[in-house]
């Protein structure tokens, strides 16, 4: 068990921001947030998956809607003790722990959020690895988990949605989320301790503190922040090189385009929300569901596909995804073919 | 008969001015060093700039100011007023007002707040109606905590702004005397970012008031009897009462004045601009007459924002930069140049000392004897900055060269040819700010709600603001549309969006 200091959150919300691979929402407000609930005396506790007893409840949370309404309708205090008031039947009186459903973005630190308002611990873990686009993207379903019920909280209404597959789940939760206000606390994949350590991804929020502190730090000494990233991590480098054009459209809530790197060779970025495929020459070199990522070369700081801007020196990075998703089940769900891109899905070469 | 134009430039170093007529030339100019109350120094500066008019004021037709008070105020904390934050959103939020805050600006601001019950949808829709009563107990909550002034924060106000209309009405009928901001006057989407702009343009108040309020009194003790304009942070100029109610617009019109000046002096529309001043450098990109803008939040001191702000790059080099074992800075002797420099006597060297060592500069008074350096040193170390210039041009305007203009107090120090690509160094550039200041434009904004399947809404919102530009002094044949945001209300009938549209001219003075 570790407590979560005021230190920690910068490198968090930097290290989020590279698992969101492109996307899952800018954590600036989720880190400011947890800055101020530790410093006006909140405590996080954080728990391993070796730490998490088998008879607790560990309910995974996140926020959904639109980025745009979420900078402006900011989550309430009473908004995450309902959540915690509409799992409290479910849990049955086991002890709670609050896990990310997904590490990548914003959605990354809002459990560390609730589990200082709940008073709770929270779990270094998560569903995805990374950030995903959809509900039924997460590790638990290679496994057979379905996210029913699913819970839904917004300012000033609630809904528990029951289905029996994934995909209707998030028809429904869709249509609600709207009627909340396009802003919504959610809460599913809600387990035990002994189904979570089976089926979840452990130690993706240290993951995450390790990649922001090395690249912190790489900037602080002046040394170059991808070497120093590709210290904590399994990736390599793809090119180098300056945004020149950028293609996007609005798609179904969806902000789906390319991007066009001009270095030694020309580099193109395929994205829907994240970052899916990597382009050298013509060719497919690096694909979802591996973390792809545009950084900034100077700082090393993540690029969100809704912040590309053009003329800033960039580097591509491929980062390797969690195991459970390079299996043939995981590719299913979450490789390039589960997104349009008619190419297999190939291994990074370190 | 000619008319004048006196353009002021009110630094924390330094108070510039010029006197220019109607055929743009510059009749007269001059720097003096800003007082403690920075009021006191004007009186001053419009006697020795006026000189050529012999004391016949009739032809001044318009004063133009340009001042970083306001930004100074918020750096040092200085005259701040204790603010009270009346927020409209569902229920208290996660976050508190002033979060992540320098603590030294926060204390002496002191924020209180009441979170009242309401806000609306990003539909337009009101989550909840604000009760009368429960903000009357929120206004003698804060007032009564000894709070000075108050700011409105609402949710989705940008789209919808009646709520924090209706809180700030009962705050004028409860509290007359009390200043209130309402932040759907301060920016758009982004709550924390919007809150924060509030908060420092309540606490700015009273500091602003005295200061404006004196400098009008002493232009007028002076027998000049012309409308008095505020630069604001995008270049254009706004009335005194505008001025007064949003000293927030007013904190990065620094940098966008000096910006506008060096292009007008060098007679460039699209160049890079480095303000050399005593203690800092600013350097900004100017795009057809005026300052690009950033795409990335702005703040100051600290202090995110969401208004659109000049895209700036500030470094810590100046004329006072203070030079010792081979680094430039970033403390700098700052306005005791003439006490602690070694060329007027002082122990200090400093990146000017170095200039007169070589011979680049010459100052009444100063010796290069006194300076103790080698000439060879002061050469490397003029290079030094000189490279650390080009860096700060090249990052800001990217790969392309565009041509560099060098403007401010310290922009004699360094001779065009340590330059490796082509810079200018226009005349009278110690006082482009006063020059940009003068040469600014006249706005109008609107800010209205639209049918966007009403072909013609947007035409109506463009004639609108151009009416409104003429009516506040603009030259009709110059106005033009430079800003227009639409931000539509999501998920709802009829296509309704915000419309923001600026337009701006240039005055009518000439």
């Amino acid at each position: 068990m570790i407590l979560i200091s005021q230190d920690m959150c910068a490198a968090l919300a930097e290290g989020v921001a590279v698992l969101g691979s492109g996307g899952g929402g800018e954590p600036s407000l989720e880190r400011l947030a947890l800055s101020d609930l530790l410093y006006r005396g909140y405590q996080v506790r954080m728990i391993t998956v070796e730490e998490l007893p088998a008879d607790a409840y560990v309910v995974p949370v996140a926020c959904m809607g639109a980025p745009m309404v979420a900078f402006e309708k900011i989550p309430t205090i009473s908004q995450c003790l309902a959540l915690s008031r509409m799992i409290k039947d479910a849990a049955a009186g086991r002890p709670l722990v609050i896990m990310a459903a997904e590490i990548g973005g914003g959605n990354g630190i809002l459990p560390l959020i609730m589990a200082a308002l709940l008073e709770v611990p929270v779990l270094d873990a998560d569903l995805m690895g990374r950030a995903f686009p959809e509900i039924p993207m997460v590790a638990p379903v290679l496994f057979g988990a379905i996210p029913s019920p699913f819970y839904m909280v917004g300012t000033d209404g609630a809904a528990t949605i029951t289905a029996d597959s994934p995909v209707r789940i998030e028809d429904i939760a869709r249509g609600i989320c709207v009627s909340l206000g396009s802003a919504a606390l959610v809460a599913t994949y809600c387990m035990d301790g002994a189904t979570a350590r089976s089926c979840i991804i452990p130690g993706t929020v240290s993951l995450a503190f390790h990649i922001g502190h090395a690249l912190i730090a790489a900037r602080i000494d002046g040394k170059d922040p991808i070497a120093a990233l590709l210290r904590v991590v399994k990736g390599r480098e793809y090119a180098r090189g300056t945004i020149v054009s950028i293609e996007h459209t609005l798609d179904n809530g969806f902000l789906r385009g390319r991007v066009l790197i001009s270095g030694d060779a020309d580099t193109v970025l395929i994205f829907k929300n994240e970052y899916l495929a990597i382009k050298s020459a013509g060719k497919i070199v690096a694909t979802t569901p591996d973390i792809l990522l545009l950084l900034d070369e100077q700082t090393g700081a993540a690029i969100a596909t809704e912040a590309l801007t053009h003329g800033i020196r960039v580097v591509a990075v491929a980062i390797q995804a969690p195991a459970v998703w390079r299996t043939l089940q995981g590719l299913s769900l979450v490789g390039p073919r589960a997104f349009g891109i008619e190419t297999p899905y190939q291994e990074i070469q370190i | 008969m000619k008319k004048h134009c006196i353009g002021i430039d009110i630094g924390g170093t330094h108070t510039d001015g010029v006197l220019i007529d109607s055929e743009e030339a510059i009749v007269a100019s001059c720097k003096v060093t800003t007082t403690e109350n920075p009021a006191d120094g004007v009186s001053d500066l419009i006697e020795k700039i006026c000189r050529p008019l012999h004391n016949d004021f009739s032809s001044i037709s318009a004063v133009h100011i340009g001042t970083t008070h306001p930004t100074n105020s918020i750096l040092e904390a200085r005259g701040l007023a204790r603010v009270g934050i009346i927020r409209i959103a569902p229920d208290e939020l996660i976050v508190t007002p002033g979060a992540s805050w320098p603590r030294y600006i926060l204390s002496a601001i002191a924020p209180r707040y009441v979170t009242l019950r309401g806000g609306y949808e990003c539909t337009g829709r009101a989550i909840q109606v604000v009760s009368r009563l429960a903000v009357q107990e929120a206004i003698k909550t804060l007032l009564d905590a000894g709070v000075e002034a108050i700011a409105i924060v609402g949710v989705f106000s940008p789209l919808v702004a009646d709520q924090e209309k209706y809180v700030r009405d009962l705050v004028h009928a409860f509290a007359p005397h009390v200043p209130v901001t309402c932040s759907s006057d301060i920016g758009g989407i982004g709550f924390i970012d919007r809150e924060n702009g509030a908060i420092l343009n309540a606490s700015l108040a009273y500091a602003v008031n005295q200061t404006l309020g004196k400098i009008s009194q002493h232009i007028a003790d002076s027998g000049i009897h012309a409308p008095i304009r505020i630069s604001q942070n995008d270049g254009t100029l706004m009335d005194c009462v505008t001025a007064l109610r949003f000293p927030v617009r007013m904190i990065s019109a620094g940098p966008t004045n000096s910006a506008v000046g060096a292009a007008h002096l060098a007679g460039l529309d699209h160049c890079v601009v480095a303000d050399i001043g005593g203690t800092s450098t600013d350097v900004v990109v100017v795009r057809g007459g005026i300052p690009r803008k950033s795409y990335k939040n702005s703040s100051i001191g600290g202090i995110s924002l969401n208004a659109r702000m000049p895209d700036v790059i500030s470094i810590a080099l100046g004329g006072g930069s203070i030079v010792a074992a081979g680094r430039i800075g970033p403390s700098s002797v700052s306005r005791a140049l003439r006490q602690k420099s070694e060329a007027f006597g002082g122990t200090s060297c400093t990146l000017t000392d170095c200039a007169i060592k070589t011979g680049a500069l010459m100052i009444d008074g100063a010796d290069p004897a006194c300076v103790k350096m080698s000439f060879v040193h002061a050469e490397e170390y003029l290079v030094k900055a000189v490279r650390s210039l080009e860096r700060a041009l090249v990052a800001l305007r990217g790969a392309h060269p565009i041509p560099a203009v060098l403007v401010g107090g310290g922009a004699s120090l360094f001779p065009a040819d340590l330059f490796k690509e082509h810079v200018v160094i226009p005349s009278h550039a110690g006082v482009a700010n006063a020059v940009g200041a003068a040469f600014g434009k006249i706005s109008a904004t609107i800010d209205t709600v639209v049918s966007l399947a009403d072909a013609d809404s947007l035409s109506v919102a463009r004639a609108t603001v151009y009416e409104k530009a003429e009516q506040a002094g603009a030259n009709p044949k110059t106005i033009s549309i430079v800003d227009e945001v639409v931000i539509p209300y999501a998920y709802t009938e009829g296509n309704m969006a915000r419309v923001v549209v600026m337009a701006t001219g240039e005055s009518l003075w000439k």
